[in-house]
Order: C-alpha cells, then structure tokens, then sequence
C-alpha cells in the first residue's frame, strides 16, 4: 500500500468528509476468536536437546490444570480483588501440587547448560549499552525462589524478540522473564516462579559504555 | 500491497501543520460529523496529581470533541496491584470519562501484571493481544514485553484478514524513539516493523518513554509516542535527534484523535491545556490506481 500524505491545516479540514460510515467488526472479531493454542509455530523445543525441557513442560501444564480446574474460572470482571484473589488461589493450589520442588526440575543441567549459552551467546552479540538497556528495569535485588511471587510491585523484565525467538517456545500457562541476571520460568496466571537458570545473563564488565545514539 | 516511502512523506510530514501551538483550553480537531474520535493516554497508573489532573483536563476535551474511547499504551497500574489500586490508579482519575460511557482499550506494559487483561474496564477480552475496530479503523493492540511467536503469528494473520481502510497498532515500547532512557526498541522493531511495512500499518502508538514525540514518518508510517499521561521524565528526549518531528518532555500530556475518511486529525495537550502539537495528513486509500493525491 502507499500512503499518499496530504498536509492540511486543521481549518480547512472541518468540513471535509463528512459520513464516515461505522463499519462492523466482524473481521477482527473472528481474528480475535482464534484460539492461541491452536498456533503450530516452528519450535525449537522439537529440537532434541530440548526433548527432556518439553517433557517437563507438558507435565508442568497437566499439573497447572489440575490446580487451575479447582479454582473458580476466570472471566473478566470489573472487580480486581476477583483477579488477584484468583491469581493468588491458583498459584496456591500449584504450590501444593508442587511442593518440594527445586530448582533444576524443570531446567535440569544439560537444559540449563543449553538454554544459558544460547543467553550467553544472544547478549554478547549486542552492544553494551544495549546489553544495559535490556536489564535498566530489571529488578536486580530479589533473589528467585521457586514456588514464590514474581514481585508483585516490580515492573515484568521485557525480555527482547530476538532472543525469545531463540529459545524453545513455551507454552501459554509460561513464560520467560530476567529476575536479576537469572532466568526464570513464570507462570503467568498464577505468577509464580516455576524455575530458574542462576546467572544465564552474563555479567557485563565493569565499565559498560553509555548508550549512544539510537538508530 | 506494499508501502513505499516516498520523499515526499518527509517532506509533507515536515510540514505538518502546527498551527495551534500555544492555544489553551481549545480543541482543534475538525469535528466533522459521523468521524472516529479517541484519546491516547500512556504509562499513567501513578495514582498522583499529575494523572488526575490530567483526567480532568482529557473530560474537559471529552466534553467539546465528544471521543468515546480512550486507548492506553500501557503502565496502567505501577506498583501494587490491590483493588484500591485500580481504584485510585485509574478508575478515580478517570471516573468522569468512565461515567459519561468513555471505553478504555489498554495495552500492558512491563508495570503491569498481564492478568490486568481480565480487569473488564480495560476492554482486553481476557487476551494479552487483541484487535478491534471502531469506524474505518482496526486497532491492533499488542504486548511488547513478550513478543513471541505465538504473538507473531496472530499479529500477521490480524494484518491479512483486516479489511479497514486504517491499520492502527498501539503497544508499549515504542520502535523509534529519541529518550535518553530507553530509546528505540531495535530487536521489537526487527520483527514487527516488516509486518508493519508489508501489511500497511499507517499509525502506531506507544508509550514507555515519559513524554510526548511525534517521530518523522518512518517508511511511511507515523509514530506517536505519548508515554507522558502521569508520569514524566524532564528534559529526555535527546536534543539534535533526528527521529524527532515534534516532542515535547516538559509537561505531562494526552493526545485526542479524529479520523474522517481518509484524514487522520490529532491534537495534543498538556496538562495545562495547552495544546503543544496538531496537524493532520491523510493516507490514500487502498484500492484503485494509486495515483498520488493532490496536495489541497
């Protein structure tokens, strides 16, 4: 498509084009109806050193379900003590099912090792002051623990494309976000530390250089 | 269908008119009849004097331009996430425009907790990204903390199926950005500005950055930044930038927009109600010869 741009002054806009026609939604609404798990997206986690990693997340998803079917569904509502009283609930009931679990049960070291170098390898390929501007929000003081809170008053680490697109997919109930320099796996609707990778990004020297000018 | 960028989209955008600049208490927009009309507020859940006052002054606009929806670009709530946090990060600053019908469409950002999404008041649908249409518009709403391939995948097959004469995507990380703190987003920008480009994005919004920019069209496609609806960070945008059209990190500020037909229309005002930027420009439509607009 090619936008043809036309500058006009706000005065002589007034009275243009009037009967814009309202239009139905249907196209966007059915896009929107999609179900997100249908989506077959390439993954990485077909990979085979990643066979063992795929394994531990079906189970993680069976048990996610098993604790999410005790706890009332959730819909939309206009009342946030419902949300948060339901995200507390759920990671609740992942807690007992979860009970006594490790760090490492779901990266298990070969994985770990894996996922960690494709961190290591993504982070050193990119400027320092990229490399900084990922972390700048970062909370860096919080030690993870599993079967803890992701800190609920700390912002969500973004966690770039370009490496999101190099690690094994997840599945919905998961995701991956930096909680200091480790990696963690969060569950997302109970907001949950499930797992965690100790120091996946490396540290950065001593002297990290200033952002320069942004493309 | 692909976008070319002409030199000619710089040059006009260069131009955009300005003509209100300084003018209090004032809407500029057209107002022409039967057109969509919608606010633009960013990174605003402080729950502080700034937020409020800035919802009073987007009702005193509401009332003469008449929007009736509000899009948000995400950090809708900072800090904890109690109900009397929605309460006083968002559904007080904005209880006038909640009262008189005014739908709120947000976007997350890395302050908020995605389950924000079944909050009803935000409109999510329950989905971290979603699409819906007002008018000729189709607004793509995404979430830039986590752009996976899941994602992706929806995003482009949102993009096939739309069939509106305007694409608009609003997210929180802007992909072109002139702040000192965060700049622009490089790695989101390699994986959705192709999209953009291939499909036909025409507007983008996006916050994360504590003030206002409108950035030079980049291969045809505007890009707002309005990240500055609560919170504002003094003197950030980097002085000399060329990204930068117009931007403004004094003062915090909302944005209202009206799209007649082919002419999208947008005013910016600060807290004051000082009006710190506007103009319009208008897109071809899709179908037909391509024979370039005349300038009017």
């Amino acid at each position: 498509m090619r936008l043809g741009l036309l500058v006009i002054s706000l005065m002589t806009t007034s009275s243009l084009f009037a009967g814009c026609k309202e239009k139905p939604a249907a196209t966007v609404k059915e896009v929107n109806a999609l179900d997100a798990k249908s989506t077959d997206a390439p993954n990485p986690v077909e990979d085979p050193r990643f066979k063992e990693f795929s394994d531990h997340l079906r189970a993680y998803v069976k048990l996610h379900d098993t604790a999410d079917a005790r706890v009332p569904s959730l819909k939309e509502t206009s009342d946030p003590l419902q949300v948060s009283g339901r995200e507390k609930a759920l990671a609740d009931e992942i807690r007992v099912e979860r009970a006594g679990a490790h760090q490492g049960e779901m990266f298990s070291a070969p994985v770990a090792r894996e996922i960690a170098d494709i961190v290591a390898e993504d982070f050193n390929g990119r400027p320092l002051n990229v490399q900084k501007a990922i972390l700048i929000e970062v909370p860096m003081k919080v030690p993870p623990a599993i079967n803890t809170d992701y800190p609920t008053t700390m912002p969500l680490a973004t966690v770039p494309p370009g490496l999101l697109l190099k690690l094994p997919t997840l599945p919905e109930e998961l995701e991956y976000r930096f909680l200091g320099r480790h990696l963690i796996l969060r569950d997302v609707k109970a907001n949950l530390i499930v797992d965690f990778i100790p120091d996946a990004v490396p540290a950065a020297p001593a002297k990290t250089a200033g952002r320069g000018a942004h493309p | 269908m692909t976008r070319k960028a002409t030199p000619l989209i710089a040059a006009l955008a260069l131009a955009v008119a300005l003509s209100r600049v300084g003018t209090a208490q004032r809407v500029t927009l057209p107002l022409t009849r039967d057109s969509t009309r919608f606010a633009v507020l960013g990174d605003t859940g402080t729950g502080d004097k700034a937020q409020y006052e800035i919802g009073r002054k987007l009702e005193e606009f509401r009332e003469h331009a008449n929007f009736t929806f509000t899009i948000m670009v995400g950090d809708n709530i900072y800090g904890s996430e109690r109900p009397q946090d929605f309460q006083q990060k968002f559904e007080l600053p904005y209880k006038p425009l909640l009262d008189a019908g005014v739908k709120f469409y947000a976007a997350l950002g890395n302050h908020d907790d995605p389950n924000q999404r079944f909050y009803k008041p935000f409109n999510m649908d329950g989905e971290r990204f979603y699409a819906f249409t007002k008018g000729n518009i189709d607004f793509f709403v995404l979430d830039s903390n986590y752009m996976d391939r899941k994602q992706l995948e929806w995003f482009e097959r949102a993009l096939k199926d739309s069939k509106s004469d305007w694409k608009m995507a609003y997210f929180h990380h802007p992909l072109y950005s002139s702040g000192a703190t965060h700049g622009s987003e490089t790695d989101l920008r390699d994986v959705l500005e192709p999209l953009f480009v291939k499909y036909g994005m025409d507007v983008v919004f996006a916050g994360h950055e504590h003030f206002y920019e409108r950035v030079k069209p980049q291969k045809g496609i505007y890009y707002f930044t309005c990240g500055g609806s609560a919170k504002l960070r003094k003197g950030n945008i980097r002085k000399g930038s060329e990204l930068t059209e117009k931007g403004d990190d004094t003062q915090n500020t909302f944005m209202v927009v009206e799209v007649a037909k082919d002419v999208f229309n947008f005013q910016t005002v600060s807290r004051g109600g000082v009006t710190i930027d506007s103009g319009a420009f208008q897109r071809t439509r899709r179908e037909g010869s391509g024979t370039p607009v005349a300038l009017r």
